[in-house]
C-alpha cells in the first residue's frame, strides 16, 4: 500500500497586524458587538494594496520550497486552493487563467502540471488529499498544494452593512489574511505518513454560506447563516463520519491514539462546540487541540497548516499523531490523520 | 483496473439558446448533469465523486463550490446524517483545460476501486445570468460519467502533458501574456459585482492556441508512440472549424479530429465533453482507436491525455 506524506510546509504572514477593537471601531452597528469575547480572535493579518492572493501564495511555496528536498523544477503537479482569488495590480478577482499557472510561473516550477481547487474553507485540504490519490494510482510522485488568502475585503464589507450582532456577516469579521503551501509526496515510513485523509460534502446545506460580491459596497462579502451551520446536526457530522470510516476499518478513535487534534480554526468557541462534540459522538475525550485563532483569526483555506507550522516552530510536534479536522461550506466536513516527524520549519 | 466513460450529456446546444440566455451556469451544470444521469440510468445518489470545471458562474460566487449545489440538485449525498451515504464534491478551475485535468484526477479517485462513480460536470455562463454581448463564451453545460473498470482489457488514461505559451519553459520572464482573461474588477463593477465579468482576449489568441495546440499534440504523441491516422482527438472549438484547422496543423485528415459542432461562440469548459455528446450520439465513439483528448485555454495553457481502449 502505497501511502503519501507532509513532506515541507511554508506560510506568509501579511505584515500588517489588526486588533479586534481596532476593526470593531469601523463596525456601524448600534449594539455593540462582544466579538473578542465570543471568538477569542484578538487580532488578524491584514493585506496591504500591494499584497494578493498570489504573492501571499508564492512567498509561502518558496518558504515551503526552501526546506524541501524537491526544486522547484523537481514538482509534478502545482494545485492553487483559496476562496479569494484577488490580485492587485489592476485590483481584480480572477477566475481565468488559473492562478496556479501564475503561481508556477513565478516559482519556475516548468514541469508540473497544473490547476486551481475551490472549495471554500477545505480547498487546501481538498487539494492534499487530490495530491494522495494521484500519489497512489501513480500519477505523481509529489504535489505542492498552495493558498493565498486576501480575504479581509469581507471583513470591510461586514464592517458596513452589519445591523446587529446576530446578522449573518458577523463571521465574516472573523478573518486573517494568511498563505500557506505543503509538499506531499510519498511515505517511506510510518512515522511520516498521511494514514487517512477522507472528505464528505452533505450538499443538502450547500445554500447556509456564499462568498460573492456585495451589493452595497465594491467588493467581495460573506453572507453565513451560522446558526444553522453550527446546529448540533451538523457539527456531528464530521465524528460520525470518522466513527464509520474507522468501524470499517476495525480502528477505533481510541485506538487510533491521537496526540493533537486541529480544528478548522473559526473561533475559540467554535472549536470547543467541535471537540465537545467530537467527545460525545466518540465517546472519549479529545485529544489537546492546537490552534492560533487568537492571533490570526480564521484565515480560511489555510487555517490547519497555519496551525502546524506554528507547533512545529514551537517544537510540539515531532513523532506526533495529529487529527486535522476541515469544516466548511458545502458543507464538507472530514479528517485528515497524520503523524508528522521530519518536517521542520526553522 | 481501468476508467471507462459510461455517459455524457449537455445542456442543448444551439445558438438560439445562446441569443436568449436565461440561465446562469448553475442551472446549465444541473440541466447536463441530469441529462447525463439519465442518459446512463444512474441514479444522483450513486455518484461517489462530482468535480465541476466551470469557469465563470452565476453572481461570481466564490463559496461554497458551485460542485456542492449541483450536487444538491441531483441528490447526491444530501444529508450524511441521514443516509450514512458519504458522497463528495469540489471545483477544478483550469480555463478551456479543466476537463482535461479533472479526467485525471478522476482516474486517480477511481484507481483504488472504492470510488465507482465520478461526475465531470462543467458550465460557463455570464455572471448575471443573462446573455452579454461581450461575453464570449457559449451559456451551455455539459457532463461525463466516469466509472470504474475492473476488467484489465478496460480503457485508461495515459499521462497527462501540460504545456505552457510564451516560450514553454515555464519562467515568468518570457514577457508572453496569458492570451485570454476573465476577472470581475471592483473599480468597474462598483456595487454591480454579482452582474459584472470582464473578459479580454487578446486579438492573437486564436493563432497563438492553435500552435501551442498542435505542437503540444505532435510532442505528445512522439512521446507516446501514438499514430495520430489512428487516434481520435477531441478538442476544443475556439470558434466554428476550429476542429478542423486542428487538423490541418497536426497533419491528419478532418474526420480525426471531433470539435463541438453547431454553436458559434467557444463553449469554453464544456467544449469537449459537447464534442464527445456529439460524437458519441452519432456512432463516432463505437470503435477502439485511442482517442487524445487535447485541450487550450487561457495562460496559454495546453493539456493533452490519451485513453487508450
Amino acid at each position: 500500500m502505497v501511502y503519501a506524506r507532509f513532506e515541507s510546509l511554508g506560510v506568509s504572514l501579511p505584515a500588517r497586524r489588526q486588533s479586534t477593537a481596532e476593526l470593531l471601531a469601523q463596525v456601524h452597528c448600534p449594539t455593540p458587538i462582544p466579538l473578542e469575547e465570543f471568538t477569542g480572535i484578538r487580532s488578524r493579518r491584514v493585506c496591504g494594496d500591494d499584497e494578493d492572493s498570489l504573492g501571499l501564495a508564492v512567498a509561502a511555496a518558496r518558504d515551503c520550497l526552501s526546506r524541501s528536498r524537491y526544486r522547484a523544477d523537481e514538482i509534478d503537479i502545482v494545485i492553487f486552493t483559496s476562496i479569494s482569488r484577488a490580485l492587485c495590480d489592476r485590483p481584480r478577482m480572477s477566475f481565468e487563467p488559473s492562478m496556479a499557472g501564475l503561481v508556477k510561473r513565478a516559482i519556475g516550477a516548468r514541469n508540473a502540471t497544473h490547476f486551481d481547487v475551490s472549495n471554500a474553507c477545505a480547498g487546501m485540504t481538498t487539494g492534499v488529499q487530490i495530491v494522495d490519490r494521484m500519489i497512489k494510482a501513480g500519477v505523481v510522485r509529489n504535489g505542492l498544494v498552495v493558498s493565498g488568502e486576501r480575504i479581509t475585503p469581507i471583513a470591510a464589507a461586514a464592517s458596513a452593512e452589519i445591523t446587529d450582532p446576530r446578522h449573518q456577516q458577523v463571521a465574516s469579521l472573523t478573518v486573517g489574511d494568511a498563505g500557506a503551501a505543503v509538499v506531499v509526496d510519498v511515505s517511506d515510513s510510518p512515522a511520516d505518513r498521511i494514514h487517512h485523509i477522507e472528505l464528505l460534502t452533505s450538499a443538502e446545506f450547500s445554500d447556509l454560506c456564499f462568498g460573492m460580491p456585495s451589493e452595497t459596497q465594491p467588493g467581495m462579502a460573506m453572507y453565513a447563516d451560522n446558526r444553522a451551520m453550527h446546529a448540533r446536526e451538523r457539527v456531528q457530522l464530521w465524528p460520525r463520519f470518522q466513527r464509520d470510516f474507522l468501524a470499517r476499518h476495525g480502528a477505533t478513535f481510541a485506538s487510533e491514539q491521537y496526540d493533537f487534534i486541529v480544528q478548522h480554526q473559526v473561533s475559540a468557541l467554535a472549536i470547543h462546540l467541535f471537540s465537545r462534540c467530537g467527545a460525545q459522538v466518540f465517546g472519549q475525550p479529545m485529544p489537546e487541540s492546537l490552534s492560533v485563532v487568537e492571533e490570526f483569526g480564521n484565515t480560511a483555506t489555510t487555517s490547519h497548516y497555519l496551525v502546524l507550522h506554528q507547533a512545529l516552530k514551537e517544537g510540539r510536534l515531532s513523532g506526533g499523531k495529529v487529527l486535522l479536522v476541515p469544516a466548511a461550506s458545502g458543507i464538507v466536513v472530514g479528517f485528515v490523520s497524520a503523524t508528522i516527524s521530519s518536517l521542520k520549519v526553522a | 483496473m481501468g476508467v471507462r466513460i459510461v455517459a455524457s450529456g449537455t445542456s442543448g446546444v444551439t445558438n438560439e439558446a445562446n441569443a436568449s440566455q436565461h440561465d446562469g451556469a448553475i442551472a446549465l451544470g444541473q440541466a447536463a448533469a441530469r441529462a447525463c444521469l439519465a442518459s446512463a440510468g444512474v441514479a444522483g445518489a450513486d455518484v461517489d465523486i462530482l468535480i465541476y470545471v466551470g469557469v465563470y458562474r452565476d453572481d461570481n460566487i466564490v463559496e461554497p463550490a458551485i460542485a456542492a449545489l449541483i450536487q444538491r440538485d441531483i441528490g447526491m449525498s444530501l444529508d450524511f446524517a441521514k443516509t450514512s451515504v458519504a458522497g463528495f464534491s469540489f471545483d477544478l478551475l483550469n480555463s478551456g483545460c479543466g476537463i482535461v485535468n479533472a479526467m485525471q484526477v478522476a482516474s486517480a479517485y477511481l484507481h483504488g476501486g472504492g470510488v465507482r462513480r465520478v461526475l465531470l460536470v462543467s458550465s460557463d455562463a455570464h455572471p448575471s445570468g443573462r446573455a452579454a454581448a461581450d461575453f464570449p463564451f457559449a451559456a451551455v453545460g455539459g457532463a461525463l460519467l466516469l466509472e470504474h473498470d475492473a476488467d484489465a482489457a478496460a480503457p485508461r488514461f495515459g499521462r497527462l502533458q501540460v504545456r505552457d505559451g510564451g516560450d514553454g519553459d515555464g519562467d515568468d520572464d518570457d514577457g508572453v501574456g496569458p492570451g485570454s482573461e476573465g476577472f470581475l474588477s471592483f473599480a468597474t463593477a462598483g456595487t454591480n459585482g454579482r452582474d459584472h465579468i470582464t473578459v479580454v482576449r487578446d486579438g492573437d489568441y486564436e493563432p497563438r492556441a492553435l500552435t501551442l495546440l498542435s505542437s503540444s499534440i505532435l510532442e505528445y504523441a512522439a512521446a507516446e508512440g501514438l499514430n495520430l491516422d489512428e487516434t481520435l482527438i477531441v478538442t476544443s472549438s475556439l470558434s466554428p472549424g476550429f476542429g478542423d484547422k486542428v487538423a490541418a496543423a497536426v497533419g491528419v485528415a478532418a474526420d480525426r479530429v471531433l470539435s463541438a459542432t453547431g454553436i458559434d461562440t467557444d463553449p469554453l469548459s464544456s467544449s469537449l465533453t459537447i464534442a464527445w455528446d456529439q460524437a458519441a450520439r452519432s456512432g463516432r465513439l463505437s470503435g477502439t482507436e485511442p482517442i487524445l483528448f487535447a485541450a487550450v485555454g487561457g495562460g496559454l495553457t495546453s493539456a493533452c491525455l490519451v485513453c487508450r481502449r
